[in-house]
């Protein structure tokens, strides 16, 4: 089969055209021509479709003779914060732009990439927080995202819809200047093999089209903040200085249990850590 | 790490300094400025990237390396300008200015890859 990724030559992408490519199909990879692509390339069966996602017709010829496709391009936090207008552009329309191209093709699904970022803080709520709680839009990237699912909830094309919580990376990690949740905060995250293999997951998985999964790592990756800075450091054999956010923002504990039918979680927090390690060597810090 | 680091900075400001000692009248003044302006992001590269975690790996060693080499390079141009530009002097700030610049863009490409994102 032929599967388009949008946003293809990120992490994730990247992660989830491997998987694709090992299971014997061949992925056209949509991206804008100036971000890294030399990862991507080096995938058999891919297929560099280089373009901008806020351009209709680019769009409707990238999602001719496909069937299958992962939307996951989308201006993300914190460029997302700091331009409203092309943020709404690039996830809003580039999304609906995606399903107009699909509309009159309902044998060809559409996997989105969404994000747990769309239940706004929940720090003082019960938990967990499953799909059925309420999307608040706390900032533009939540906004975009909520409306963005609303377009393909409301078109007649075959979907699943994936809430994705903060992707992990096994690799070097810059501190930002300030960690974007509280150290005492409960946090989440899902590692960006498990992520990918959930978004291929719903592709094959019939009895997941229409639905809404919440994808985060589980059990073993439901701790604070600061645990999971110091443990993330600690394993690169790096000292830092953290600086946490003083609010509570939209990361949390999730059910993750409707989405169990796509097999995803294989990576536990301490596979990750052990992971870290391998890196830290390879880089040289340890 | 922080050795490498510290000399280039050392560098670059030493350089900047002796640009102001280059007789005038022997430059044109707009290419004075596009140099000092080219050295200063140099500077701000290293400023700038100076508490990034990945330096620490080998492969930000040995960018450090090579910017400390291309700084320590960058001084011995610029001297040659105190008795008088030639268009070999210039040639030769120029070229060392390039290994400067290409040093500052490969830091400050790496930190952008490695910055955080949140989904």
């Amino acid at each position: 089969m032929k599967l388009l990724v949008t946003g293809g030559a990120g992490r994730l992408g990247t992660e989830l055209i491997r998987i694709a490519s090992a299971r014997g199909h061949s992925t056209r990879v949509f991206d804008l021509p100036q971000v890294p692509w030399d990862a991507v390339e080096e995938i058999p069966g891919v297929e560099v479709f280089k373009g901008d996602i806020t351009d209709r017709d680019v769009v409707a010829e990238a999602c001719r003779g496909v069937d299958g496709v992962f939307h996951l391009a989308a201006l993300l936090p914190p460029k997302s914060e700091a331009d409203r207008v092309l943020t709404m552009r690039v996830n809003v329309e580039g999304t609906r732009y995606v399903v107009e191209a699909l509309e009159d093709r309902p044998e060809t699904p559409l996997i989105f990439a969404s994000s747990i970022s769309t239940y706004g803080p929940t720090a003082d709520e019960r938990l967990p927080i499953s799909e059925d709680h309420p999307q608040v839009a706390h900032d533009n990237y939540s906004e975009s995202k909520i409306e963005a699912e609303r377009l393909i909830r409301a078109s007649g094309v075959s979907h699943e819809v994936l809430r994705i919580a903060p992707v992990a990376v096994a690799d070097l990690v810059e501190l930002p200047d300030v960690i974007p949740y509280r150290a005492d905060q409960r946090v989440e995250f899902v590692y960006v093999g498990d992520a990918a293999r959930a978004l291929y997951s719903a592709f094959e998985s019939r009895e997941a089209r229409g639905g809404v999964f919440n994808i985060a790592g589980g059990e073993s990756w439901q701790m604070t903040g600061a645990e999971y800075i110091e443990g993330f450091y600690e394993a690169l054999g790096v000292e830092v200085e953290p600086r946490f956010s003083e609010e509570h923002t939209a990361v949390d504990w999730y059910d993750t249990s409707r989405g169990r039918l796509l097999g995803y979680q294989r990576v536990t927090f301490i596979v990750f850590v052990e992971k870290l390690k391998a890196v830290a060597e390879q880089l040289g810090l340890i | 790490m922080g050795e490498n680091l510290d000399a280039s900075e050392r560098s670059l400001e030493s350089a900047l300094d002796m640009l102001d000692a280059v007789p005038s009248g022997g430059m044109p003044s707009d290419e004075l400025r596009d140099i000092r302006i080219k050295i200063q992001m140099g500077l701000n590269a290293l400023i700038q990237n100076e508490k990034a975690i990945w330096l620490r790996t080998k492969k930000g060693r040995d960018i450090l390396g090579d910017f400390k080499e291309a700084s320590e390079k960058l001084v011995e141009a610029v001297e040659q300008l105190k008795g008088g530009t030639s268009q070999t002097s210039m040639d030769g700030v120029k070229a060392a200015l390039a290994d400067v610049e290409a040093s500052a863009k490969k830091l400050n490409d790496e930190t952008r890859r490695r910055s955080m994102v949140v989904t």
